[in-house]
């Protein structure tokens, strides 16, 4: 009975709004608060809440365990999106959920005796989540300009990881690829601080866990090896 | 590892409290500055003064030299100079600021806006076919009744026009643009005499203002006009110095001697905030209102945001005595998605009047296209406002502005999309038509409010044919006894006969007048 009911307005409705096409077509209006003519878009000022995507790219730095004296490259890469809820003019929490990529090489000269296996690399794939704390230092900007500081936490979740290793030995090469490897503990985390101005931003990230990846590595030249835990980049908003 | 994380904040932190940042340092007074007003400027901008009523003053002299070599002995670097704001704009840190601000000849010292800005978002010209653009180019002009100035020998000639864009490449040899009385050029970008390169902007601007194709097609109505080519912008990503450049310039056209500027430039976000378009915040607004109180007559586009997430007009449409320029679709004849919505945030009407959002005009690589953007819509009226400026050569700026609103076609309609609408040049020739008389009436038709609108030449202009009606705008707003916008509307009617425009109550609450347009007249119904 219901339904019907609804079928039956609905048809009148419609021949109503058939009726005022015909009658009159509005093809723009606009109405207007005489008091305050401009709205303000939720986005221009340091509103409650708001988000935007972003990715960034940075490097492992810092010392190596001692056990494990070669150097090495990584490069990483994240995207993801920010949530900002204010807490106040000049403080605010935010939520990121990213993904990073992180790849980490070493070269053949670092590897002592083992002349065959030119280089090694693992590539790891991570989605993460992370909560700062934001100290806005041009408050009334915080969403899209001004100065801010973040301090916080995050964890990660790695859901794939490959080893590769490649050798030459005279006109012979080969790669080999180790896939679903697993780091020792899949959830890692750490501290995050960041120092961001309007889109840009320069971020540090300290890892407190251990990725536990030499025991991918038979080659003695590995033992004690894991990544540096420290890693710096940059940010770029796109809003 | 933890001390390294401590070194790498500290250091963030540190690179933080060092930074630079550019300031507007306003000095108190011009003490012991000497100055001959008749050496300095041209003998038009004197002219020019003496016209308007504007005395030389303090605003004219230059700044005190030894007020700004004790600033540039504290600053890293100076980037313009400002006679008509006394001000000079310095590279510093925090604490430099602090320590002017000590300096007894400085009244004040403001941080500087320092964002990248997208404006002049046009569309790339179109090609489009000789015949094609033969035909569009005089309606574009014919939109304005704009012949009407040529048929009485009003072609922009005496009037001095001032063009502020990125660029003119491709101007310098152009067919359409070469008639054209080039007085001076400066580029304040690159601080040389050399506009013609990095960008095409400024080009399809003047050619709207005064371009022709052949003997017989124009793309602006202005051809014999004298004109001054400024650039202020690095096109596309602006950076933080074009409002100087901006203020630069309109200063070098005031020394030249120009009547009227053209600016197809607007700033907006992330640089400013909708509340700070009210024509006094931004230093562009305060330039344009500077160049206004000395005599010049500023028309600048409204912005082309009004389609997207900022929609209103940008900086410096909407300073109070520019004259901001709405686009109108050349085949709906309202609004064109992307022109700006007004008014300015403090409630004035912006924009003010409006021309065609596409225009046909020159192209850099010598040809022409069709170009859209209300930075098209601006030039095409500042070539109408130079004819009727040559037509009335006693008018003071003042004058000028409040006359172009008068001879908008919607006029004394108003809305905050098309301002006036679209001025036509019959009115400004004085040539008024004569309406029939019309009456509106508020009834009520089965318990709905309806404004029944008796335009007795509907009949006799539209033979009572119902499918003409119906592509016809009929503009509707309501206004409080401040005269301030309630609410307005375009519409479309398909009943000749009997048009009756049904009214909702909600939109009508606090509304003292309702206005309805319909080609050439307008009804008005008090509702007190």
């Amino acid at each position: 009975m219901r339904k019907k009911i609804t079928t039956y307005l609905a048809v009148a409705f419609a021949l109503l709004a058939v009726q005022n096409t015909q009658a009159q077509t509005v093809v723009l209006e606009e109405e207007v608060n005489a008091e305050k003519p401009l709205e303000t878009e939720p986005k221009g000022k340091n509103s409650k809440f708001d988000f935007y995507p972003y990715f960034g790219i940075g490097l492992n730095v810092g010392e190596q365990s001692e056990a494990f004296p070669h150097k090495f490259q990584s490069r990483y890469f994240q995207y993801g999106t920010k949530y900002k809820f204010k807490l106040n003019k000049a403080q605010s929490a935010i939520f990121d959920i990213r993904y990073q990529l992180t790849r980490s090489i070493v070269d053949h000269e670092e590897m002592g005796s083992h002349e065959t296996v030119k280089r090694v690399f693992f590539t790891s794939h991570d989605v993460a989540g992370a909560i700062y704390h934001r100290f806005n230092f041009d408050w009334n900007r915080g969403n899209v300009m001004g100065t801010y500081l973040d301090i916080g936490a995050y964890f990660s979740y790695n859901f794939a990881l490959t080893y590769n290793e490649v050798a030459e030995a005279g006109e012979l090469q080969s790669n080999t690829e180790y896939t679903k490897l697993k780091y020792d503990t899949p959830v890692q985390y750490g501290v995050e601080a960041r120092l961001g101005r309007d889109k840009w931003s320069l971020f540090g990230q300290m890892r407190l866990t251990e990725r536990g990846l030499n025991k991918y590595l038979y080659l003695p030249a590995f033992e004690g090896y894991d990544q540096p835990n420290m890693l710096v980049g940059i940010e770029l908003g796109l809003f | 590892m933890k001390k390294l994380a401590f070194v790498i904040i500290g250091a963030f932190m540190a690179l933080s409290l060092s930074a630079q940042y550019k300031y507007y340092v306003y000095l108190k007074d011009k003490n012991g500055v000497e100055f001959n007003p008749t050496e300095y400027f041209h003998p038009k901008a004197l002219e020019r003064r003496t016209r308007c009523g504007v005395a030389i003053n303090q605003t004219d002299f230059p700044v005190s030299e030894a007020y700004k070599n004790t600033v540039l002995t504290k600053a890293d670097s100076c980037t313009a100079t400002s006679r008509w704001l006394n001000m000079i704009t310095i590279w510093g840190n925090e604490n430099l600021a602090t320590e002017l601000l000590e300096l007894e000849f400085v009244k004040s010292v403001n941080k500087a806006p320092m964002n990248a800005v997208i404006t002049m978002a046009t569309q790339k010209a179109d090609d489009i076919s000789q015949e094609a653009a033969d035909r569009y180019a005089t309606f574009q002009l014919e939109r304005m009744n704009g012949f009407a100035f040529h048929d009485a020998g009003y072609t922009g000639k005496g009037i001095r026009i001032a063009v502020l864009d990125a660029g003119f490449s491709g101007f310098d040899g152009h067919d359409g643009l070469e008639h054209l009385n080039i007085e001076a050029n400066y580029d304040f970008v690159r601080k040389e005499s050399f506009v013609y390169d990095y960008s095409s902007h400024g080009t399809g601007v003047t050619g709207c203002i005064g371009g022709r194709m052949g003997d017989d097609v124009f793309t602006g109505l202005a051809y014999e006009a004298t004109y001054l080519l400024a650039r202020t912008e690095k096109s596309k990503t602006e950076k933080f110095s074009e409002e100087e450049f901006w203020l630069e310039a309109a200063e070098w056209a005031d020394k030249n001697g120009a009547d009227l500027i053209n600016s197809s430039l607007g700033y907006t976000k992330p640089r400013y905030f909708i509340e700070q378009m009210d024509g006094k915040t931004t230093l562009v607004s305060k330039a344009a209102q500077m160049a206004f109180a000395k005599g010049i007559v500023v028309v600048t586009s409204a912005g082309n945001e009004g389609d997207g997430d900022w929609k209103y007009i940008g900086s410096p449409a909407d300073a109070d005595s520019v004259l901001a320029i709405g686009g109108i679709d050349a085949y709906k004849d309202y609004k064109i998605d992307f022109s700006s919505y007004g008014p300015n945030s403090r409630g004035l009407l912006k924009p003010n009047v409006s021309a065609l959002g596409t225009a046909v005009s020159a192209r850099s690589d010598g040809g022409f296209g069709k170009m859209s953007g209300t930075s098209f819509s601006s030039p095409l009226v500042a070539g109408f406002v130079a004819c009727y400026m040559q037509a009335n050569p006693d008018k003071t700026q003042q004058d000028v502005f409040e006359a172009i609103q008068q001879c908008g076609h919607l006029y004394p309609y108003y809305d905050y999309v098309h301002g006036y609408g679209i001025p036509v040049a019959w009115k400004a020739l004085g040539n008024e038509n004569a309406w029939p008389e019309g009456n509106a009436e508020l009834v009520t038709n089965d318990g709905d409010l309806v404004l029944e609108v008796d335009f007795k030449y509907f009949a006799e202009t539209l033979n009572n044919d119902s499918t003409e009606l119906a592509k016809k705008n009929i503009y509707l707003h309501a206004v409080n006894e401040e005269g301030k916008l309630l609410y307005y509307s375009v519409l479309h009617i398909s009943n000749p006969a009997e048009v009756l425009i049904e009214l909702d109550d909600d939109r009508l609450e606090g509304a003292a007048i309702i206005r309805v347009h319909f080609e050439g007249k307008t009804l008005e119904y008090n509702l007190r």
